[in-house]
């Protein structure tokens, strides 16, 4: 196993800085990191499919998200949706997995929190069971609306106010002087002139993401994003576990 | 222990021998023996092991079968034949099986009307003969089963599917005699790995050996081939007779060209007037056979015949493996009736599928190695005593040199050796589960077993232990809420066997070698679908890159699964080459002879021997026309001249390997190593070498290969000494550079999706779904990162040691740089110059390439970064000169 990194800032905001080099963000006035698009049981999924993941997934998941609670001093851990994966059910596997995952969360006193995401149909018997609040569609902290991405949200609703989100499972595509193509998973910076909207990456090891760069925004996944210009949002890359680091706009690229 | 060489047989041996109507058949049929059945038929009536090399048309297979028709005849007429099959055939195309089966019948009917002349009709027993295959109905397999076939005729993927069905598999105790046919193509593919397991399979079935029989075409060197047959037991070589009658059809081959200047004519000129060669080739004889090296080749020479009218249109045609079976089958039949007068085909047609009589070969380009082109050439002059003959027209001037060289080795028997894979880890995990399906097994018994087969000799019980762990879900930590397994594995007991009710339905549906192609599906923006690319394209493009389709160019936006979306545009300059590589590879014996040829003419060059002499002797010696042999000789002394004038004093040959260093017109460092040694080699070489580089400057370098010899691109304005370099790369340290070298690319994810299938972790049918390539594709790049991560996981261990003794050849290159230590060998560096050799051309503009990249993955984002930024500042500076 490699020697996984210590969590370090990287601030976005007074109120929001990205927990590098881990996919997730730290909400400095609440001290509550959040984080996206887990979908644990997927890789079951993949089995009833033919697909075997010899590797086990849950562990990588739950230390990309404990660590950097940990390390930055978190009081709470959020959950932006699609916690689970399976949409017609909650599988035997997802039980076990959503559960281990909170009951480590809690084993390190944190408190943990859902929002709601489109994969997280039938979630809400676990969460009853395991007494953790679900928020749908979007929780608001302090004037940040935290919504998973799959819908829009009303503009009045909204209000001028920034929104994190998840859902797109963003990346980017880029070609060096030699010619080579590369694909990392990013953080999405995008200052509008009324709100600032910020993307996290997904989790899960298993979740494949949209090029940013290159897919043109009326393809994007989320609603929200489908009606922004993403010319000028900024990318962080994230080789998760081992750096983050800031690149030109998305236009420039 | 024993390869021993085959006794001859004479026809009064042979008429005493078989049983009377069989030998009255016979030789009212055929008069005399052919070579192959000369030397085969008493070791086979021995009931010897026995390997039978002889060009196509020879008579081969029916050596093998008179000695086994004439058996279960005698069994029969004993009344001890019993409803049991006695004999497999197993060949990897089914039109050959169904021939097979067709001249089987037909014999047996001969046999039989012999008999009702002698009358003794009525004792003959009936000898069933059967076809099982995927394609084989359930009625058929139903009656198989009720009465046994005595000689079934089946593919590698059936036999090992039919080891596995529950009361089939009864029927097969009773086996006697194993054919394989074609086994020169099967033994160098993982699909005769996958069969040298099933026939060790077998073989613990029935409890007893069998005599194994070998068919193969012209190949070298035989013992391999023999050994990879009949496998070991008990850790001992078994026998195996050996009859060699590859040498027995007279063989005459041309080098030809319809310019005598490669070096200053156009590509479209020499093209066209090659065409119009062809044509008067072919009109010149009955029916022709052409081969090119690639698919789209083979279209794009049909094209053009066709254009100048050659013959008419009913009589050419194309024969490849994208065309429909029907197609196929229509050429073939056409052929075997000789209503064909021109057949043109990639590789599809090698094989000894009956074809008819052929009178010439042509080979357009080189066959890259001398066995190939004996085995292609081969398939003209079917009658014994009709020479084989074969034209090779090459395009390239690389091409023109290796034909012409090829010709010379092939006139003087000297072949290139025939490469078998050894260990593929993932065709053992496949055949675990088959075991594990048939019945449970103690670890140690089913290890024997499998150590058996020639390719699985070396195979270490650990590599054997971690296939079961990881087949039973073992690399799975306790964190997961199931274990998924095909198999259970109790590692203390230290036994095996079957998990789960469709463990047989996977087996049977995934079983096999061959790897699915994943086509792109391209569309333009607003929907209209405009043909398919490769997936190897698509991984290297990016938005905005522009390349060709169906002859328009198009600019790549973005894709989404299998789908790639373009926007056609009027012009432009494609960025990214769509020539893609079916190519084979050169082999690295006929390097070795080219590298001596290339000596051999500078010297000549050097002692000023005069041009007539020169060409007179490559003419006579290398089978070339005049044109051929002046267009040689002007590229030689191009290259001659170009050295002499750089202050080179040594000239390059297969010892001394001559090292370029080119500055090009965008400033960057080229270091070119001129080493004919074949494609796979070179690239083992190439990115170790490169690995080097990127970790010395910290930077991506770009690697170019081809057969003749391998490019490493620095970026602008880094520049390393060549003397300094050539020695970083030793036979040590060849491996581990060249693994961290391909860690990170494509090639090496691309192989291990085709491993991952093999090892059934991915599967291509499941629960009656067929997993669409695109699925297996996405899953696979994330899984290979992630199992990448496990220590000692077999799939991936099987993935690199695909890309590096397979697709490269790292054994042969560490034999290599083992000469150089010795002094056997040396390179000779040139001085620094703006324009690269002549003999580097060829390698510049049609060479594979691929990236090195750096391991660091913390340096390789900043280095990304660095050049992003580069580009901005370059376009808004470019922006400002503008306005």
């Amino acid at each position: 196993m490699k020697a996984e990194n210590v969590a370090e800032r990287i601030r976005i905001t007074r109120r929001i800085s990205i927990a590098s080099p881990y996919p997730a963000v730290l909400l400095e006035k609440e001290g509550l990191l959040v984080a996206a698009d887990l979908h644990i049981g997927l890789e079951d999924e993949s089995e009833e499919k033919g697909i075997h993941i010899p590797a086990p997934i849950l562990p990588t998941i739950i230390k990309h998200i404990i660590t950097p609670a940990k390390d930055l001093g978190c009081k709470g851990v959020i959950l932006l949706g699609d916690v689970k994966h399976e949409f017609a059910e909650v599988t035997a596997p997802e039980w076990f997995g959503v559960k281990k995952l909170i009951s480590k969360l809690r084993e390190q006193n944190l408190k943990v929190e859902v929002v709601r995401g489109n994969h997280d149909n039938y979630i809400i018997k676990v969460l009853k069971e395991l007494e953790v609040p679900l928020h749908d569609p979007y929780l608001e902290l302090g004037g940040i609306i935290l919504t998973h991405g799959h819908k829009t949200l009303p503009a009045e609703e909204r209000g001028g106010r920034d929104v994190i989100l998840g859902h797109e499972h963003p990346a980017i595509t880029l070609k060096d002087d030699v010619g080579a193509k590369h694909k990392f998973k990013v953080f999405i910076d995008l200052q509008t002139s009324s709100s600032r909207y910020f993307v996290l990456p997904s989790v899960s090891p298993l979740a494949y993401g949209s090029d940013i760069n290159e897919v043109p925004a009326d393809q994007m996944l989320s609603p929200i994003l489908r009606a922004l210009d993403l010319s000028e949002a900024v990318p962080y890359v994230i080789e998760a576990g081992v750096v983050v680091k800031k690149f030109p706009k998305i236009g420039y690229l | 222990m024993a390869l021993t060489v085959a006794k001859a047989i004479s026809e009064a041996e042979v008429a005493q021998l078989l049983e009377p109507e069989v030998s009255n058949w016979f030789f009212t049929t055929f008069g005399s023996l052919t070579p192959p059945q000369m030397y085969a038929i008493r070791s086979i009536q021995n009931h010897e092991n026995t390997l039978i090399a002889a060009p196509t048309g020879s008579g081969k297979t029916l050596a093998v079968f008179l000695s086994i028709i004439n058996e279960l005849l005698s069994l029969g007429k004993r009344g001890l034949l019993g409803d049991e099959v006695y004999a497999i055939y197993v060949s990897p195309l089914r039109s050959l099986n169904n021939d097979i089966e067709k001249n089987l019948n037909t014999t047996l009917r001969g046999i039989q009307k012999a008999a009702r002349v002698m009358g003794t009709d009525k004792v003959l027993p009936e000898i069933r003969v059967a076809v099982r295959t995927g394609d084989t109905p359930s009625s058929e397999r139903a009656k198989m089963l009720r009465k046994p076939p005595h000689i079934l005729i089946t593919t590698p993927e059936s036999l090992a599917i039919v080891l596995c069905a529950p009361r089939f598999r009864e029927k097969l105790r009773s086996v006697k005699w194993v054919i394989v046919d074609e086994i020169h193509e099967l033994c160098s593919s993982k699909r005769g790995v996958h069969l040298t397991l099933s026939l060790e399979r077998l073989q613990e079935l029935c409890g007893r050996g069998f005599t194994r029989i070998g068919l193969s075409a012209t190949i070298h060197p035989l013992e391999e081939v023999a050994k990879f047959l009949v496998g070991y037991k008990d850790g001992v070589l078994r026998d195996c007779v050996i009859a060699d009658t590859r040498f027995v059809k007279p063989t005459k081959l041309t080098v030809d060209l319809p310019v005598s200047d490669l070096v200053h004519t156009s590509a479209e000129y020499v093209t066209s007037k090659m065409y119009k060669m062809i044509r008067d080739l072919v009109r010149r004889h009955k029916t022709t056979l052409i081969f090119t090296n690639t698919r789209s080749g083979t279209e794009r020479v049909v094209y053009h015949l066709s254009k100048l009218n050659v013959v008419d249109a009913d009589e050419l045609a194309a024969h490849h493996s994208s065309l429909s079976r029907e197609i196929r089958k229509e050429v073939e039949d056409k052929l075997k009736d000789g209503r064909m007068r021109a057949v043109v085909t990639s590789t599809s047609l090698e094989l000894g599928i009956d074809i008819g009589s052929i009178d010439l070969v042509v080979q357009i380009g080189s066959p890259k190695s001398i066995s190939r082109c004996l085995q292609r050439v081969g398939r003209s002059g079917h009658a014994l005593n009709r020479v084989s003959e074969g034209v090779l027209i090459p395009l390239e001037r690389d091409d023109l040199v290796e034909d012409a060289v090829l010709a010379s080795e092939a006139s003087k028997g000297r072949l290139d050796r025939v490469y078998i894979p050894k260990g593929p880890l993932d065709v053992l995990a496949q055949h675990i589960v088959g075991m594990a399906i048939e019945r449970k097994w103690r670890v140690d018994e089913a290890y024997r077993v499998v150590t058996r087969s020639y390719c699985y000799r070396d195979l270490t019980v650990d590599q054997f232990k971690r296939l079961l762990k990881y087949l039973s879900g073992g690399y799975k930590s306790l964190e997961s809420f199931k274990v998924y397994g095909k198999i259970w594995y109790d590692e203390e007991e230290g036994v095996f066997g079957r998990r789960g009710a469709l463990l047989r339905v996977i087996y049977a549906t995934n079983v096999g070698t061959i790897p699915d192609e994943v086509a792109i599906k391209v569309y333009t923006i607003d929907g209209r679908w405009v043909g398919s690319i490769e997936e190897e394209f698509l991984e290297r493009l990016t938005k905005g890159d522009i390349f060709i389709l169906g002859g328009r160019l198009y600019e790549y936006q973005y894709s989404r699964g299998v789908k790639a979306y373009v926007k056609p545009i009027k012009e432009g300059k494609p960025t990214v080459p769509t020539w893609f590589s079916e190519m084979l590879p050169l082999s690295f014996d006929l390097g070795e002879a080219i590298g001596r040829f290339r000596s051999k003419v500078f010297e000549m060059l050097k002692e000023g021997v005069p041009k007539k002499e020169i060409i007179d002797w490559i003419m006579r010696d290398y089978k070339c026309t005049f044109n051929a042999a002046k267009a040689i000789l002007g590229y030689m002394k191009a290259e001659y001249d170009f050295l002499t004038t750089l202050g080179l004093e040594e000239m390059p040959s297969d010892t001394n390997l001559l090292v370029e260093d080119y500055v090009d017109n965008e400033s960057r460092q080229n270091i070119i190593f001129n080493t004919v040694f074949g494609r796979r080699v070179n690239d083992a070489l190439s990115r170790a070498y490169a690995h080097v580089i990127a970790f010395t400057l910290k930077a991506n370098i770009m690697v170019t290969v081809s057969d003749s010899g391998f490019m490493l691109t620095l970026p602008r304005g880094r520049r390393v000494d060549p003397k300094w370099l050539v020695n970083q790369v030793t036979k040590e340290n060849l491996r581990r550079l060249l693994i961290s070298s391909i860690r990170n690319t494509e090639l090496v994810r691309r192989r291990f999706r085709h491993c991952a299938t093999r090892a059934l972790m991915v599967l291509r049918n499941y629960k009656g779904h067929e997993i669409t390539v695109a699925r297996q594709q996405t899953n696979s790049q994330i899984l290979f990162k992630l199992c990448e991560e496990i220590e000692g996981f077999p799939v991936v261990e099987e993935a690199y040691r695909e890309v590096l003794e397979d697709v490269m050849d790292v054994k042969t290159a560490e034999e290599v740089l083992g000469d150089v230590a010795a002094g056997k060998r040396r390179f000779i560096i040139a001085p620094t110059s703006d324009l690269p050799s002549p003999f580097t051309h060829d390698l510049i503009l049609l060479g594979y390439s691929d990236i090195v990249l750096m391991e660091d993955k913390k340096a390789l984002l900043e280095a990304l970064y660095d050049s992003v930024m580069r580009r901005i500042k370059e376009r808004r500076l470019e922006g400002r000169k503008r306005s």
